[in-house]
C-alpha cells in the first residue's frame, strides 16, 4: 500500500468506459510509456497505455512559429501562454482490476470515475500483476496496434521479474496459445519481445 | 492411499505427457510435455499411463511431430531463433507419442497384471516406467525366472517364465549377424541352469540341439566373430554331453565329446528320403518309388536298391509291377548315392545312436550333436535332425502313452533346439517331417522346439501360429517381419519397433512367456562374470539351502 500511496500521481481520468479510458497528463509532453501499466485507485482499476498525444485544448490546429530558437525548451519558454492551450492525453485499455488484495485479470464491473487520479504502478506491483498472463487476451483484442502495446507491455513488464528470459517465454507461450490460428501475428509479437 | 502415488519430487522428473486421444484398438496419443524432448523418446520403450485406478503398462510404438495449427510450423521465419523454438515447444508445436497399452494392474499392491481391456482416461498422466515397474511385469530372476536382458535404455533386467517357456515350442528369427545363435545360447544356458535347480522331476527340460555350426557344445564364436566363448559343455560340465557326427572336426578344434554318432542304412526309411526330396533334388515320383523298394527289400532296402541292377530280366518286371519308371529309379539312386558319401553313414551300425542319445536324455543330460564339417551340408543336417527326432518322438510318446497320467512315470520334458528351420518347417514338409508334427500338438508328448532361423518366411503358417515365444532379432525382409507377427493384435505397432532394432544385441520379445512384449537389450555373455551368472550361482544357492536345512 505504501508504494502505492509513494508513487507520484501522473494524471486523471477524463473519459471512460469499462473497457478503454483516455486520461490527461499532469505535465505537457509526460504520458507514460506505451505499454506500462497505470492504475487508478478506489476502485483499483489496472490499465494498460496503448496511445498518447498533445494537442491544443481548444481543438485547434497548433500552427508552426520558429523565431530564432533551435530547440523545444527554450522555445516554449519564449511562449509560456502555450503551455496552458496544449494538453497531453493518453489513451489505455482496461486489463483487470483488484479488490482488496486479489487481482483479477478481467474487466471491472464499473468504469473508472473520471477525474479519478492515476499512478504508474511500481515495479513489485507489475511483478504481482504479470504474475498471471490472462490479461493478454484483454490487450490483443483492444484497438489498433494491440501486438504493439502488447509486445511493449511484455517488455516493460519482463524488467520486474527476476528471471526476464522465464517470463519472456512463458508469456510467449501464452501469446502462441492465444494466436495459435494467426501465426504471422505471433511471429511478429514475438520478434518484438525476444529477450 | 495405494502403492501407485509417488512422493510429489518423483512426479516430475519421469513425466512424459499426458494422454489426449486414441483406442484400444489403435494405441493411443500422447502429448509429449514441452520439457521433454522427442529426441530422448526411443520406439519400444515402456511408459505406464496412471489412470483413477489402474496403472497401464504400454509400450511406445510412434513419435511425431504435431502442431496445433497446420500453418504454424510452415510461417516460421527460416532463421528461428532459441526463443522461438522454445515458446513453440508445448504450446503450438509439440510431440507426441503413439504408445499401445498391454497390460493393466489394479490399484492394489498385490493385483497381478492383466490384459489391458480398457484405456485409461483424457488427461492421464504418462511416464517413464521405473525399475519397480518392469519388475512387477516380469518378474525378478529366481527358480522359474530366467534372464533374457534389459529394456532400451533401462539397468532393470527383464525375465521370461520358465515354465510358461518351456511348455510350448518357441523361436529364435533374426537375419545373418544378429544374434541369434547368440541368443539361442543364453537361452539354452538359462533353461539348463534353471531345470537343475526343479526339485520336481516333472518341472525339469532337457534339451538335444542339433548343431549346424558347432556353436553350443564346447565353444562358440564370440559375437562379431573375433575370438571364442564358452558354451554349454563348459559351463555345465555335469549336466551336458556332447555328440558328435564328425570325430574328426571335433579333435582339431580340441573338443572333449562324450559319443559319436553314425547313422546306419538300414535305420533311413522312405519317409526320411521324403523330406529330402528338395536337398537331394529327386523328383516327386522318385520318392514314391522309395515306398516299393522298402517294402520289398525291408531295412536293408538302401544297400540293395544301390546294387540293383535295372538291366536284369527279374528286376525290371519288378520295377515295371510298381510302376517306377526308369528315371525315377535313376533319380532316387542318385540321391541315395550322396547320401552314402556322408562321412557319418555306415551300412550298418551296431551302436543304436537314438538309444544312446535317449539315455542320455532320460538321465536328465542335455546333448548337444556337432554336425562338424557336415554342418554346411544342408542335407546331412536335414537327414539326421529328423531320423533323430522322428525316432526319440516316437520313444517319447510311447512313454508317455504307456504312464497313463501318471507324471512322475512320463519322460522328461524334452525341448529340440533346430537351426534353419524352414528347411524343415515349409509348407511343403511342415505337414510331413516330425518337427511340423511337435510343433503343432504342442507338449502332448512332452516335446517341443526351439526353432532357429533366419527366414520364418518360409515356416509353414500353421506351424508359426504354434509357437509360444518369439524371440526377434532385426529382419530386414517384410515377408519375414509379416510371418513373425502374423496372429498378433498390435501387428502394425510392433512391426515399426521390430523395423528399428539394432542389428546387433537388440531382440523384440513376445508371446506365451512374456505378459506384455518387450525389446531388450541381450544379457552380456562371453566375460567371466556372464558365466559365473550361469554356473555359480546356482551351486552357490544350493550351498545356502543345504546349510540352512
Amino acid at each position: 500500500m505504501n508504494n502505492k500511496e509513494s508513487s507520484e500521481i501522473i494524471g486523471q481520468v477524463v473519459a471512460a468506459d469499462i473497457a478503454f479510458f483516455t486520461a490527461q497528463s499532469l505535465e505537457l509532453h509526460r504520458a507514460p510509456p506505451l505499454g506500462s501499466l497505470v492504475q487508478t485507485n478506489d476502485p483499483t482499476i489496472y490499465v494498460v497505455v496503448c496511445d498518447a498525444r498533445t494537442e491544443s485544448i481548444e481543438g485547434r490546429r497548433p500552427v508552426a512559429h520558429l523565431s530564432g530558437e533551435t530547440d523545444l525548451q527554450s522555445f516554449l519558454d519564449a511562449n509560456p501562454h502555450l503551455r496552458h492551450l496544449l494538453r497531453t492525453t493518453f489513451d489505455a485499455v482496461v486489463v483487470g482490476h483488484g479488490e482488496s488484495a486479489t487481482v483479477r485479470h478481467y474487466l471491472p464491473p464499473h468504469p473508472a470515475p473520471i477525474f479519478a487520479p492515476l499512478r504508474l504502478c511500481p515495479q513489485e506491483e507489475v511483478a504481482r500483476f504479470s504474475q498471471s498472463l490472462d490479461f493478454l487476451k484483454l490487450l490483443l483484442s483492444a484497438a489498433a496496434n494491440s501486438d504493439e502495446v502488447a509486445a511493449a507491455c511484455l517488455r516493460l513488464a519482463s524488467a520486474a521479474h527476476p528471471d526476464r528470459r522465464a517470463f519472456l517465454v512463458t508469456a510467449g507461450k501464452e501469446l502462441a496459445r492465444l494466436l495459435a490460428n494467426e501465426p504471422h501475428r505471433l511471429t511478429a509479437i514475438l520478434r518484438r519481445i525476444r529477450p | 492411499m495405494s502403492d501407485h502415488d509417488k512422493p510429489e519430487s518423483q512426479t516430475t522428473a519421469d513425466r512424459l505427457g499426458l494422454v489426449v486421444g486414441g483406442s484400444l484398438a489403435a494405441g493411443l496419443d500422447v502429448r509429449l510435455d514441452s520439457s521433454r524432448s522427442v529426441e530422448d523418446i526411443a520406439v519400444g520403450r515402456y511408459v505406464t499411463i496412471q489412470g483413477q485406478r489402474s496403472r497401464f503398462f504400454s509400450i511406445i510404438t510412434d513419435v511425431e511431430l504435431r502442431a496445433t495449427n497446420r500453418d504454424i510450423p510452415w510461417s516460421l521465419p527460416e532463421a528461428t531463433d532459441d526463443f522461438a523454438r522454445e515458446v513453440m515447444a508445448g504450446t503450438a508445436t509439440f510431440g507426441s507419442l503413439h504408445v499401445v497399452p498391454y497390460l493393466k494392474v489394479g490399484p492394489t499392491a498385490d493385483a497381478q497384471p492383466e490384459p489391458a481391456k480398457t484405456v485409461p482416461a483424457h488427461f492421464a498422466e504418462v511416464r517413464e516406467a521405473s525399475q519397480e515397474d518392469v519388475e512387477r511385469v516380469f518378474g525378478q530372476e529366481d527358480e522359474s525366472h530366467f534372464v533374457i536382458g534389459s529394456p532400451l535404455d533401462m539397468e532393470v533386467k527383464v525375465c521370461l517364465n520358465y515354465q510358461r517357456f518351456a511348455e510350448r515350442s518357441n523361436g529364435v528369427f533374426g537375419k545373418s549377424g544378429t544374434g541369434k545363435t547368440f541368443l539361442a545360447r543364453i537361452v539354452l544356458a538359462s533353461l539348463i541352469q534353471k531345470s537343475n535347480v526343479q526339485r520336481e522331476a516333472k518341472d525339469r527340460v532337457v534339451n538335444l540341439v542339433f548343431d549346424m555350426h558347432n556353436e553350443y557344445g564346447w565353444k562358440g564364436t564370440r559375437e562379431g566373430g573375433s575370438g571364442e566363448v564358452k558354451a554349454l559343455k563348459q559351463l555345465f560340465s555335469a549336466s551336458v554331453a556332447v555328440f558328435t557326427l564328425d570325430l574328426e572336426s571335433s579333435r582339431r578344434r580340441q573338443v572333449a565329446t562324450d559319443a559319436v554318432v553314425e547313422i546306419g542304412f538300414d535305420e533311413v526309411e522312405p519317409e526320411d528320403i521324403e523330406i529330402l526330396q528338395e536337398s537331394l533334388n529327386l523328383t516327386p515320383l522318385a520318392v514314391q518309388a522309395a515306398f516299393p523298394l522298402e517294402r520289398r527289400f525291408g531295412r536293408q532296402w538302401i544297400e540293395k536298391t544301390l546294387d540293383l541292377d535295372p538291366s536284369d530280366e527279374e528286376e525290371r518286371e519288378f520295377l515295371q509291377r510298381e510302376s517306377i519308371h526308369d528315371s525315377s529309379f535313376r533319380s532316387l539312386r542318385r540321391g541315395l548315392r550322396r547320401l552314402e558319401r556322408l562321412g557319418f553313414m555306415r551300412p550298418h551300425t551296431e551302436q543304436n545312436s537314438v538309444q544312446t542319445i535317449l539315455n542320455y536324455l532320460q538321465s536328465g543330460k542335455n546333448v548337444v550333436l556337432e554336425f562338424g564339417r557336415h554342418g554346411d551340408n544342408i542335407t546331412a543336417y536335414v537327414l539326421v535332425a529328423n531320423l533323430l527326432t522322428r525316432r526319440i518322438h516316437e520313444r517319447y510318446r510311447q512313454q508317455k502313452e504307456a504312464a497313463l497320467g501318471d507324471r512322475a512315470q512320463e519322460p522328461i520334458h524334452l525341448v529340440i533346439t533346430i537351426e534353419e528351420a524352414h528347411k524343415f518347417l515349409n509348407p511343403q514338409l511342415a505337414s510331413q517331417t516330425i518337427f511340423g508334427q511337435i510343433a503343432r500338438e504342442m507338449r502332448k508328448y512332452n516335446v517341443t522346439l526351439l526353432v532357429v532361423d533366419q527366414r520364418p518366411s518360409g515356416i509353414d503358417t500353421e506351424v508359426m501360429s504354434q509357437i509360444g515365444t518369439k524371440i526377434t532379432c532385426l529382419l530386414d525382409s517384410e515377408s519375414d517381419v509379416d510371418r513373425v507377427l502374423e496372429g498378433v493384435a498390435e501387428k502394425r505397432e510392433l512391426k515399426s519397433v521390430l523395423a528399428r532394432l539394432e542389428s546387433r544385441q537388440q531382440a523384440l520379445i513376445f508371446g506365451h512367456a512374456v505378459p506384455m512384449p518387450v525389446v531388450v537389450r541381450t544379457e552380456e555373455y562371453g566375460s567371466e562374470e556372464s558365466y559365473g551368472r550361469f554356473a555359480e550361482r546356482p551351486f552357490r544357492e544350493r550351498l545356502e539351502e543345504i546349510y540352512s536345512e
